[in-house]
């Protein structure tokens, strides 16, 4: 099963962008999007299916100051395995306010600089996608009226959570 | 103090609350403290008597793009590289004279806004000091703002990256005032030559949500080149085609 990571899909481009990177190479920038703290780097286990896709970036947007697009890229388990890097579930470190989703959480641990370089290599040619923010604001105000939120981890800037919340209770006289 | 500029540079320390705070007891003064550039100790801290006039009021702005273009507060924090706009933003709020912001004087402001915001890390979905500065400068002086973005972004004059986050925040902010042109200048810069700059401004005119731009996506999807941004065009243009 293929492993979420949130990134930021513009740094990713396969195409000339920037115009001095050679096919194949990636920029160095790209690799802001897999810094890594005490050597790890959290991910969230998505199904074959991608049945909770939404599910995760939901959860995890609902960590930020306000809902906006969604980009991420699944890595694939056995390009993790062929490349020997170490993953271990850990879902006391997953922070977002749905306890499923938390318990999804894994860490890719004990990285090297060499397999930082391996990972950046994965996710390049792993699956990138971007959810829009008018698409991501309705994921999140549906999961609020199906009450799959601990409302009070929620950490959106209070606009934005009166936004989504709006967008709920839409829901309910609907 | 004006006159003394142009013996050595200084450093002028000016926050926030200088320009909130004063207006209520002292209406007529803020708080200044300028201090030797060189040995970064103080020189002069007191109040400085409010400008009457408006050739004095540009004689000042002069004197901060001078600093700016200068890069004299390259070891400065943010909150000094306000001087410039919140200066002129608050004689503008609080007094009778009304200080005409063009894209001269911002662009310097600007310039040095985006040369900061390069050491900032921007995560979608998340404020930064810099988006907070962007939109606060914007609200303060509206169209010459915009103007002067609209002059610094499309051609890249600017670190990309941090033109692509401004454009997310030019479309999320909320100033009516500035609707029509920050949502002009986010459709032209669909048509930028540089892919990140393109996706700024769509991620900008996706969070205003407004059809407008389709016609502008019409275009931009044509002649993307880059067929993950090209996807992203058509996820947009979907979510507007819906509404």
């Amino acid at each position: 099963m293929p492993y979420l990571h949130k990134i930021r899909k513009a740094k990713w481009y396969k195409n000339d962008d920037p115009p001095w990177l050679n096919p194949n190479e990636i920029q160095a920038d790209a690799l802001t999007d897999i810094g890594t703290k005490d050597n790890e780097l959290s991910v969230y286990l998505v199904d074959h299916q991608k049945n909770n896709l939404d599910q995760v970036a939901v959860a995890l947007s609902l960590t930020r100051d306000f809902v906006s697009n969604f980009d991420y890229a699944l890595i694939r388990e056995e390009d993790l395995e062929n490349a020997r890097i170490k993953i271990r579930s850990d879902p006391k470190k997953g922070y977002t306010p749905d306890e499923t989703v938390n318990s999804q959480h894994f860490d890719i641990y004990e990285i090297t600089a060499q397999e930082l370089l391996t990972l950046a290599s994965i996710i390049r040619n792993s699956e990138i996608a971007r959810i829009t923010e008018i698409k991501m604001k309705e994921k999140a105000a549906k999961a609020l009226f199906e009450k799959r939120i601990d409302l009070t981890k929620i950490r959106l800037k209070s606009e934005s959570r009166k936004e989504i919340e709006q967008l709920a209770s839409k829901m309910v006289n609907e | 103090m004006i006159g003394s500029q142009t013996k050595k540079p200084m450093i002028w320390d000016l926050s926030d609350r200088d320009f909130q705070s004063n207006s209520a007891t002292t209406p007529n003064n803020f708080d200044v403290n300028v201090a030797d550039f060189e040995q970064g100790k103080p020189i002069k801290s007191g109040w400085l008597p409010f400008f009457t006039s408006e050739m004095e009021i540009n004689i000042l702005l002069n004197f901060i793009n001078i600093l700016l273009e200068g890069n004299y507060f390259k070891n400065s924090t943010i909150s000094s590289m306000k001087t410039g706009w919140l200066l002129s933003a608050n004689l503008a709020k609080n007094s009778t004279i009304k200080v005409k912001e063009t894209p001269a004087t911002l662009i310097p402001v600007f310039l040095h806004m985006f040369s900061i915001a390069r050491d900032e890390e921007f995560e979608d979905g998340m404020e930064t000091q810099f988006s907070k500065d962007l939109k606060q400068v914007i609200r303060t002086t509206g169209q010459a703002a915009v103007n002067a973005l609209s002059e610094l972004i499309p051609t890249g004059r600017v670190n990309i990256e941090v033109c692509s986050e401004a454009l997310r925040w030019i479309g999320r902010m909320d100033d009516p005032a500035t609707y029509e042109s920050r949502r002009w200048l986010l459709e032209r810069c669909l048509s930028s030559n540089f892919p990140r700059i393109r996706d700024g401004a769509l991620l900008g005119l996706s969070a205003m949500n407004d059809p407008d731009a389709i016609q502008y996506l019409h275009f931009a999807i044509q002649h993307e080149e880059i067929n993950e941004l090209k996807e992203d065009f058509e996820q947009v243009l979907r979510d507007l085609e819906e509404q």
